[in-house]
C-alpha cells in the first residue's frame, strides 16, 4: 500500500491514521498555562525590607501588628519600582508608587499615586525601592522552576510566567492536577520563603490565559482549566482593562459604555478596528476567544548562578549559613525544574574589601565542592555546603554570597526497588546486613560529598593498586568517582599484573615473590632511621648477605652480579648495623632488633631518572618494652639505600 | 573490681557459672562453656555461634580467624562499639581490622554488590596490596585520612549515616607514626557512637594504644587487648557486654597475619584454631 503524504486523499483506517501526518482538524489545540503573581512586586520588596531590617539588628514588627514574624500583616507597605538601579536611595517624593500591599490599599493607597500623596493618606506607610532587574530575575527563576511541567516557558514582567503544557497534562494526572502542582511548586520556590500568591489558568492561548488569571474568577485553590468551548463566554465576563490596550483606549471604551470584553466583541469589526490601534485584529480575535500569539520560549542560562549581597558587613557563620540555605533552596528549585543535577558547586564568600585589605587577605573566599554523584535535592545540597561552612573561619566580615553550579548533568531519578526492601531476617544472618545497608547505601553519594567538602578530596577515597617497582608507589588513594569510570581497564591491568612473568617469579635472591608477606602499613615517605650502635657509611655495600643468582635461569643469563668479590671485602659495618641486639630509634621510641632476615632487592629501578632506586629490603623483628617492663615485638620492613647507605623504615607488618 | 589474669586462670570453672549477683534471664545453669575452652573451639570449628554463659551469641561479625573463638560473642558484636587495644606499637591490629572488613563485605554478598566498609586512617599508611591480599575488596573500602581535629566528627558522620556495616577508626597509629589522640575527649564521642549503632547491625572497631593515657575507660561494649610476643599473639578480653574480664589466651601470630597462607585458607571457609 502506498501511503500518500496528504491525509485527505487517503481513506485512512485506524492503523493508517496513526502513521499519516495529522491534518489541521486532527492537530491538538495548544494548552498554555499562565501563572500570574499579582503580589510579586510587593512580596519581593517586602523580603528585601525584612532582610535589611534583620541585618541591621532592628526588630521588624511587634506581635500585635503581625500574625507571623516577618509577615506584612497590618503594616501598610508600598513599592516604587526603579528602572535604573543607580537611582536606589535617591528617589524623589514625587515618584509614583508601583504597587501597594492590601493593608495600604484599605487606606486608599493606589499604584500611580505619588509618595507624598500616599503618605498623606497613611502616616506610617513604609515605602521600599525595588530595581526592575530584580523582578525580571525572579520571573526568570520562576520560569526555570516551571520548566519541569512543560516543553517551553516564557515570561512577561511584572507578573506573568507561561508554560506550554500541550500534551503534558497526562503525566501529572490531568490538567487540573497539573495546575495545582504547578501553583504549589511556584509557591514553595519563593525567594523570601514566605510563599508567592499565585493564580494559574490553562487555556488555548497565552493572552487568554493571562487575562483570565488576572481578572477572572478562579477556584478556591486559585486555579482554573478553561475548555475551548467555554473560552469566549469566560472572556466576555472580563473587564476591558484585561485587553492588551493602553490606558487611553481603555478609558475611551469605558466612556462609550463598553465595560466588558463581551461588549467589545459585539461591535462590528469595521467599527472597532479603526479605533483599537495597530493590534486591532489581534484584540478582536481575542474578544472572540481566538489567540494565535506564539509563545517565545525563554532559554535558561547554561551557568546557574544564585547570588545575594547586603550593605552591612556580617561577622559570624550563623547568618552566612542562613543566607546560604536560601541560595541552595533557589538553586535546587531551578535544577529540579530543568531536570538537571550539579556535579560541582562553587561558593564564593565576598568580604568587605576595606577590612580584607587591612588584614591583608583575599577579598573573596572560594569554596569548591566536588560531588561524588550528581545532586539536585535541596536537603542533600545543603548538607554538603553546610559541612564546609560549619568549620570555616571567616577571614573578614562578609558582604555577599555567590553560589554557582558550573558543571551540570541530567538528573537521573531511580525507581523505587521493592525487591531491595526485604523484611528483617534473623539477627546475625546475612539478610539483615544486606537489607539495612542497601537502603543506607543510597545516601552514600551525599555522605561522600559531605566528607569531601569537609576533609578535602585528597583525604577521601578508595585505595588503588598501581603497577610500580617502588613499594611506596604501589598504593594510592583515588576518589570514588574516578575509580568507577576506570574500573574495567584497571581490573584488566590488575589481572595481568597478578600473574607473574617467569622473570618476576624468582627474585635474584631466590625468593618467590608471591610467598613474600606484605606489610599492612607502608609509609609513602620512608622514615629515616638512626642506629644507636653504628654510624651510617655513605658508600656502603651489603657484604655478608649478597644473594647468589640462580645459575641456570635463561632469563637471567645476561644479568651480571651486582656486587663483586672485591666489594665484599669493603666496609662490613653496614651489615653489622642490622645485627640482632642493635638499637634503632624512630618515632620518639627505641627498639631493639631481635631478628633480621633479608627480604628482597631492588636494583636499577628507574635508572633513566635523576633518582634511581637501589635498595636492599630487610625484615626486622623489633622489640620494645612498656613502662610495666612487658615485652612486645613486631615486624618492620626496613631498607638500606645502596646508593646513599641510609637506613629507612618502609612499613610495618601489623 | 576485676581480678588479675593470673588469679582468674587459677580459679575453678565452676566459679564462672552461675552469673554472680545479676542472674541473666536467658542464663542456664547447664551451660558452662568458657571462652577458649575445648567446647567453644569445637563449636566455632563447626560454624556454630558459641554459647557462653547460657546465651547464644547470634549477632556477631565473625572474622574467620582463630580470634573468633577467643571473643565472648564469637566475633565482633553487631550494634556495638568495640575497642581493640594494641600493645607495643603494632600487634596485628591492622590484620584483624582487615579481616573484619573482609567479613563485613562478604556479609553483604547476598545483594548484587558487596557492602561498603569505612576505614579511618589518619596516618595514611594503609597499604593497598596487603589489603587486597587479605581478601578485602578495595572498591568497597572507603578510606579516610582526616586530620586529628577532624577525627571525631568524621567518625560520627560515618557511623550516623548508617551506610556501613563496619567502621574502623584508628586512634593508635603505627610504629613510626604514632597518633597523639587524647582519649579523655573520646568518652563522649564513643557514647554518641554507641547510641548511633544501637539497634543496628553496624560495628564500630576502635584501634587504641594500650599505653595511651585514659582518665576514664571508654564506654565500649567490648574491649580486648592484643600483645605480640615473637610468634605468639596474646589476646585478653578485658570487658564484654556484661563487664566481665577473661583470662589471657594465646594464638599463633602466623594464622592471624593478613594475607598469610593460613589466613587465606581460613577466609576460604576452613578455620584453623590454636590449641
Amino acid at each position: 500500500m502506498v501511503l500518500s503524504g496528504s491525509a485527505p486523499d487517503v481513506q485512512a483506517t485506524p492503523d493508517v491514521q496513526a502513521v499519516l501526518p495529522h491534518s489541521a482538524a486532527q492537530r491538538k489545540p495548544r494548552r498554555i498555562a499562565a501563572l500570574v503573581l499579582p503580589e510579586l512586586v510587593v512580596e519581593l520588596a517586602w523580603s528585601h525590607f525584612c532582610t535589611d531590617t534583620e541585618r541591621r539588628g532592628g526588630k521588624l514588627v511587634s506581635s500585635r501588628d503581625a500574625t507571623q514574624p516577618g509577615s506584612m500583616g497590618r503594616l501598610p507597605f508600598a513599592v516604587v519600582v526603579l528602572e535604573d538601579q543607580e537611582l536606589e536611595g535617591e528617589v524623589p517624593a514625587s515618584a509614583p508608587l508601583s504597587a501597594a500591599s492590601e493593608a495600604a490599599r484599605r487606606f486608599g493607597v493606589r499604584s500611580g499615586q505619588s509618595i507624598t500623596e500616599a503618605c498623606a493618606l497613611v502616616s506610617n506607610l513604609i515605602v521600599q525601592e525595588l530595581p526592575q532587574p530584580q523582578i525580571v530575575r525572579e520571573l526568570q527563576r520562576l520560569a526555570e522552576v516551571a520548566l519541569g511541567f512543560g516543553a517551553s516557558v516564557s515570561y512577561e514582567a511584572p507578573d506573568t510566567v507561561w508554560v506550554d503544557v500541550t500534551g503534558a497534562a497526562h503525566l501529572r494526572g490531568g490538567e487540573e492536577q497539573l495546575a495545582l502542582q504547578l501553583a504549589d511548586r511556584v509557591r514553595q520556590a519563593s525567594a523570601g520563603g514566605g510563599g508567592h500568591t499565585v493564580r494559574v489558568v490553562i487555556a488555548e492561548g497565552p493572552r487568554i490565559a493571562q487575562a483570565v488569571a488576572r481578572w477572572g474568577r478562579l477556584s478556591r485553590e486559585g486555579v482554573l482549566v478553561l475548555n475551548p468551548e467555554d473560552t469566549k463566554a469566560k472572556l466576555a465576563e472580563l473587564p476591558v482593562v484585561a485587553l492588551p490596550l493602553d490606558q487611553e483606549r481603555t478609558s475611551w471604551l469605558s466612556r462609550l459604555g463598553l465595560h466588558s470584553i463581551g461588549a467589545v466583541a459585539e461591535l462590528a469589526p469595521s467599527v472597532a478596528s479603526s479605533r483599537l490601534g495597530e493590534h486591532a485584529g489581534q484584540i478582536l480575535d481575542l474578544c472572540q476567544g481566538r489567540d494565535r500569539e506564539p509563545l517565545v520560549p525563554y532559554v535558561p542560562p547554561e551557568l546557574l548562578v544564585e547570588q545575594t549581597s547586603w550593605d552591612d558587613a556580617m561577622d559570624g557563620l550563623l547568618p552566612l549559613q542562613f543566607v546560604a540555605r536560601g541560595l541552595v533552596a533557589r538553586l535546587s528549585s531551578r535544577l529540579q525544574g530543568r531536570g538537571e543535577a550539579a556535579q560541582l558547586l562553587e561558593l564564593a564568600v565576598l568580604h568587605d574589601r576595606s577590612i580584607a585589605r587591612l588584614r591583608q587577605v583575599d577579598p573573596v573566599t572560594e569554596l569548591r565542592f566536588e560531588l561524588a554523584a550528581p545532586l539536585w535535592r535541596e536537603a542533600e545540597l545543603l548538607r554538603v555546603v553546610r559541612s564546609r561552612l560549619e568549620n570555616m573561619k571567616l577571614v573578614a566580615p562578609s558582604i555577599g554570597l555567590v553560589l554557582r553550579a558550573p558543571i551540570l548533568t541530567r538528573a537521573v531519578t531511580e525507581q523505587l526497588d521493592l525487591a531491595g526492601a526485604r523484611p528483617m531476617g534473623k539477627a546475625g544472618t546475612r539478610s539483615v546486613h544486606s537489607s539495612v545497608h542497601t537502603q543506607g547505601s543510597a545516601s552514600l553519594p551525599v555522605l561522600l560529598a559531605e566528607l569531601v567538602a569537609d576533609l578535602g578530596g585528597e583525604r577521601v577515597g578508595v585505595l588503588e593498586l598501581v603497577d610500580s617497582h617502588r613499594p611506596e608507589e604501589r598504593s594510592r588513594l583515588v576518589g570514588v568517582r574516578s575509580l568507577t569510570s576506570k574500573r574495567k581497564s584497571k581490573a584488566r591491568g590488575r589481572r595481568a599484573a597478578a600473574k607473574p612473568t617467569p622473570v618476576q617469579a624468582l627474585l635474584p635472591c631466590g625468593n618467590n615473590f608471591e610467598a613474600l608477606e606484605l606489610p599492612t602499613r607502608l609509609f609513602s615517605q620512608p622514615i629515616a632511621l638512626s642506629n644507636m650502635n653504628a654510624a651510617i657509611s655513605p658508600r656502603a655495600r651489603v657484604s655478608r648477605f649478597v644473594p647468589q643468582l640462580p645459575s641456570k635461569s635463561p632469563a637471567l643469563a645476561n644479568v651480571r652480579p651486582l656486587v663483586t668479590p672485591a666489594d665484599r671485602k669493603q666496609d662490613r659495618s653496614l651489615g653489622r648495623s642490622l645485627e640482632p641486639g642493635s638499637t634503632l630509634s624512630f618515632g620518639r621510641r627505641l627498639y631493639t632488633i631481635a631478628q633480621a632476615r633479608f627480604e628482597s632487592r631492588l636494583d636499577g629501578v628507574e635508572w633513566w631518572t635523576s633518582h634511581p632506586v637501589s635498595r636492599d629490603y630487610w625484615r626486622l623483628t623489633l622489640e620494645s618494652r612498656s613502662e610495666q617492663a612487658e615485652r612486645a615485638s613486631f615486624d618492620a620492613l626496613v631498607f638500606i639505600d645502596r646508593l646513599t647507605g641510609g637506613h629507612f623504615l618502609q612499613g610495618i607488618y601489623d | 573490681m576485676a581480678l588479675p589474669a593470673e588469679l582468674l586462670a587459677q580459679l575453678p570453672s565452676s566459679v564462672f557459672t552461675g552469673g554472680a549477683a545479676f542472674p541473666d534471664p536467658g542464663f542456664s545453669a547447664q551451660a558452662s562453656i568458657l571462652p577458649g575452652s575445648a567446647e567453644a573451639l569445637t563449636q566455632a570449628a563447626a560454624g556454630q555461634p558459641s554459647e557462653l554463659f547460657g546465651r547464644s551469641a547470634a549477632r556477631a561479625l565473625r572474622l574467620g580467624l582463630p580470634l573468633d573463638a577467643l571473643l565472648p560473642d564469637g566475633g565482633l558484636p553487631s550494634g556495638a562499639v568495640v575497642e581493640m587495644s594494641v600493645s607495643g606499637a603494632a600487634a596485628l591490629g591492622t590484620s584483624v581490622a582487615l579481616a573484619a572488613c573482609r567479613a563485613a563485605q562478604a556479609a553483604g554478598a547476598d545483594t548484587e554488590e558487596k557492602a561498603w566498609c569505612a576505614f579511618v586512617d589518619p596516618t595514611g599508611s594503609l597499604y593497598a596490596p596487603a589489603a587486597a591480599r587479605a581478601g578485602v575488596s578495595l572498591e568497597r573500602l572507603l578510606v579516610l585520612r582526616p586530620s586529628l581535629e577532624a577525627l571525631s566528627r568524621t567518625a560520627l558522620r560515618l557511623v550516623e549515616s548508617q551506610v556501613f556495616p563496619l567502621v574502623v577508626v584508628d586512634l593508635a597509629g603505627i610504629a613510626g607514626k604514632l597518633l597523639d589522640v587524647p582519649l579523655a575527649g573520646w568518652v563522649r564521642v564513643v557514647r554518641r557512637l554507641a547510641i548511633a549503632v544501637e539497634h543496628t547491625d553496624t560495628t564500630v572497631l576502635l584501634i587504641t594504644d594500650s599505653a595511651a593515657a585514659r582518665p576514664l575507660p571508654l564506654p565500649v561494649a567490648q574491649r580486648f587487648e592484643l600483645r605480640l610476643q615473637g610468634e605468639l599473639l596474646s589476646v585478653r578480653t578485658t570487658k564484654d557486654r556484661r563487664g566481665r574480664v577473661m583470662g589471657t589466651r594465646k594464638v599463633r601470630a602466623s594464622a592471624m597475619r593478613a594475607g598469610s597462607s593460613e589466613d587465606r585458607e581460613a577466609s576460604d571457609g576452613s578455620e584453623r584454631l590454636s590449641a
